[in-house]
């Protein structure tokens, strides 16, 4: 009897803790020391929200009348200590914006290196053969940059506060939208609550 | 007279531990409102009775936009004098029915101060939605 209790006792204990949860759902993980998926989420879900009420109001019109307006990426920055991919932001704000059928994005024209040089390289290909319209020119650009504010609240608790600032400026370059989202986490350093 | 002294600094510790942890929220608005919402009729399921005593849903209104989009703001009331968290997330449906996949449409936290009265809001991510759904949860993180 008492072996078998060992036995079930050591089953459960070496059983895997590891789970699959919902990133879109509240048990995910916050780290008060870093910016969580959650945050990339709340942030593009607020910018979003904001872009697609300009357009709903006809503020942010295409210059292809009856065609959704393109939008290219410019330079977003980073100006936090940490390593912040920019997609997790920036692709979630495309994708709704795609959805959404009235804002596309082109991949062929950025700040910097394009994200697609093969479609820039057809479009250039198309272009000289005469089979193309001229050079894409987007009708906004998307810039703005990610910022962090630590601040100690006792001995044990740090504040951190991520700021997330947009842009969208049009041809004449006027920024016909920005916004701010800051989210702020208090917790023992690199400390994980659930 | 020990007894006293006991009570005394029981009702001390009570008033303190309140005036510590309660912070509930004084406002002030006009008499007469200027704006006019449009409140819908609202079928509510409620799973959590202990959420739905403490974040009271005081109504739901709904606007179009020029476009099409449809714009939700929900109004809730912290029924309690001490801070509550609550988890919201928007589902939106087109006219079948069908759920419209949401990139970044997850559970998002937010903070009502004691008696604090807050609006969530959404505008739609399409201009065919023809139906959504808020859900809520208390926080857990």
């Amino acid at each position: 009897m008492l072996l078998q209790v060992a036995v079930l006792t050591l089953i459960v204990g070496c059983a895997s803790r590891s789970a699959y949860v919902n990133p879109q759902g509240p048990d995910t993980a916050v780290n008060a020391g870093q910016i969580n998926i959650q945050d990339f989420a709340a942030a593009a879900d607020t910018f979003v929200n904001e872009i697609l009420e300009r357009v709903s109001q006809g503020q942010l019109p295409s210059s292809r009348p009856g065609k959704p307006a393109i939008m290219a990426i410019s330079r977003i920055t980073n100006k936090t200590l940490q390593h912040v991919d920019i997609d997790q932001l920036v692709k979630k704000i495309r994708v709704q914006l795609n959805r959404s059928g009235r804002i596309l994005t082109t991949t062929t024209l950025a700040y910097g290196e394009v994200e697609d040089p093969l479609a820039k390289q057809t479009q250039e290909q198309l272009q000289a053969l005469g089979k193309a319209d001229g050079p894409l020119i987007a009708d906004y650009t998307l810039s703005g940059s990610i910022l962090d504010d630590i601040a100690r609240k006792s001995r044990m608790t740090t504040q951190a506060s991520y700021i997330f600032q947009l842009s969208l400026t049009d041809r004449n370059g006027i920024a016909l939208w920005e916004s701010e989202y800051i989210v702020t986490k208090q917790g023992r350093k690199a400390a994980v609550t659930w | 007279m020990n007894l006293s002294s006991s009570s005394i600094c029981l009702c001390l510790s009570a008033i303190l531990v309140c005036g510590s942890g309660c912070k509930s929220v004084n406002s002030v608005s006009p008499h007469e409102r200027a704006a006019t919402s449009h409140s819908i009729a609202q079928e509510r399921v409620m799973t959590d009775p202990f959420l739905e005593s403490r974040a009271r849903i005081l109504g739901v209104t709904e606007t179009q936009t020029p476009e099409g989009f449809v714009k939700i703001q929900v109004e809730l009331e912290n029924m309690t004098s001490s801070t509550k968290h609550i988890e919201y997330a928007f589902e939106w449906f087109d006219a079948q029915g069908n759920l419209v996949p949401s990139a970044s449409g997850g559970f998002r936290v937010r903070e009502l101060l004691g008696r604090e009265v807050i609006y969530i809001s959404a505008i739609s991510p399409r201009a065919d939605i023809k139906d959504f759904r808020v859900k809520m949860i208390r926080a857990r993180r």
